[in-house]
This record gives C-alpha cells, structure tokens and sequence, in this order.
C-alpha cells in the first residue's frame, strides 16, 4: 500500500525527467542496444540494407 | 488494433514515454525509450520503472494481468513516434526469446492493419540481411518503418 501510494505521487512528466536526468536526452542504456549497435558495425550488409530503405522514403 | 489504451506521457522529443499499468499487482510505472543505435535507427526499449533506484528494468515481469492494454500503449507510442520521426527505423526485439516471439506473435495478428501505414521485416538469428517475415520461421528482432504513401 505504501508503495502504491509513493508510485502515485509522482506523474508520468516527473518520472520522464528523472530518466532524462539520469540517462540523458538520447537515452542508450539497454544491453540488447548496445548490442544492436555492434552487430550493425559488424554487419556492414545489414546496416546498408536499413539505410536503403531510409533511402528509399525520401 | 482498437484496443483499450493507458494514456501516456511523452518528452518534447518524443523518445521517452512513460504510462501506469493498472491491474492485479497494484500501479506499475511502465516506461518506453526509443534509443538511437545509429542516425534515425532506434531501438524500442520498453519495461518498468523502479523509482527507488531511478532504473528501467526491461527484463522485469510485472503479471500486472493487462498484458493487452500495456502492449496496445506501446503500440501508441509507436504511432507517436513516427508522426514526429517518420524517415526513422525502429528495431523491435524482446529483452527474452519468449518476449520476442510475443512481439511475433502480435505482428502476425495484426499485419493486415500494420501494413496499410508501415512496413515490416524481420531479422533471422545469425542472419545478415531482412526479409520479408514468414511466421513460420523464428526472428530474432523485427523492423519498422512508416510508409511514405499510405
């Protein structure tokens, strides 16, 4: 109930600015990103592939 | 996809949403980041907020029994993103295998609607290039992008 009651007391604005504060504007903090950012290091194919398709809508 | 919705927050940039899950556990703060990997290639991060710690849990498992509502939320936050960021990608990929093929899962029930706006490939484990998804065969993450020309 306690733990309720806290939750409550902070809105959804509040806690957006507490993850700003703490991860940033442009927020990278999951494993599965980081990871994501290798594979697309690693994987020049895929990553040309993405950027075709970015391409591909303007 | 008219499903029953949580109304949610978001940052002036639109990478950070944040909503209250309401169900059999009590209030669980759920929290959706679009993290850029690459220019305008995103990541969808999505899990709970422990405001004790100030941390995002993307493994946590709240069984909050609004599975539907919360994942419909994030569904929104998907629209909202790409009104603002429409020349963007989004990966799609669950924290768990089981996550993901849960995110499959609600591809396949609802590619009819999600094809009339966006486009979606996905990414076999081990695989280097997209392809057009065959739910027969398990993805290892999914992609998005909005349609130039609905």
């Amino acid at each position: 109930m306690k733990k309720e009651k806290v939750i409550l007391s902070l809105d959804a604005d509040e806690i957006i600015a507490q993850i700003k504060e703490k991860y940033g504007e442009t927020p990278i903090f999951t494993e599965k990103a980081k990871k994501l950012q290798e594979e697309l290091r690693e994987n020049p194919k895929l990553a040309a592939q993405i950027a075709s398709l970015k391409k591909d809508k303007k | 996809m008219n499903r029953d919705k949580y109304k949610y927050s978001s940052d002036n940039q639109h990478l950070i949403f944040s909503f209250f899950s309401i169900g059999k556990q009590g209030v669980i703060t759920k929290v959706v980041v679009y993290e850029e990997i690459e220019d305008g290639m995103y990541n969808l991060a999505f899990g709970d907020y422990n405001y004790l710690i100030g941390e995002i849990d993307d493994k946590a498992i709240s069984n909050n029994g609004d599975t539907i509502k919360v994942l419909a939320t994030v569904i929104e936050t998907i629209k909202d993103f790409f009104v603002y960021k429409p020349e963007s990608v989004i990966f799609i990929q669950g924290s768990t295998s089981n996550r993901t093929k849960l995110y499959a899962k609600i591809i396949r029930d609802n590619l009819s609607e999600i094809e009339t706006e966006y486009q979606i490939l996905a990414l076999e484990t081990e695989s280097t290039s997209l392809d057009i998804p065959d739910f027969k065969k398990e993805y290892s993450k999914f992609v998005i992008l909005k349609k130039q020309n609905p």
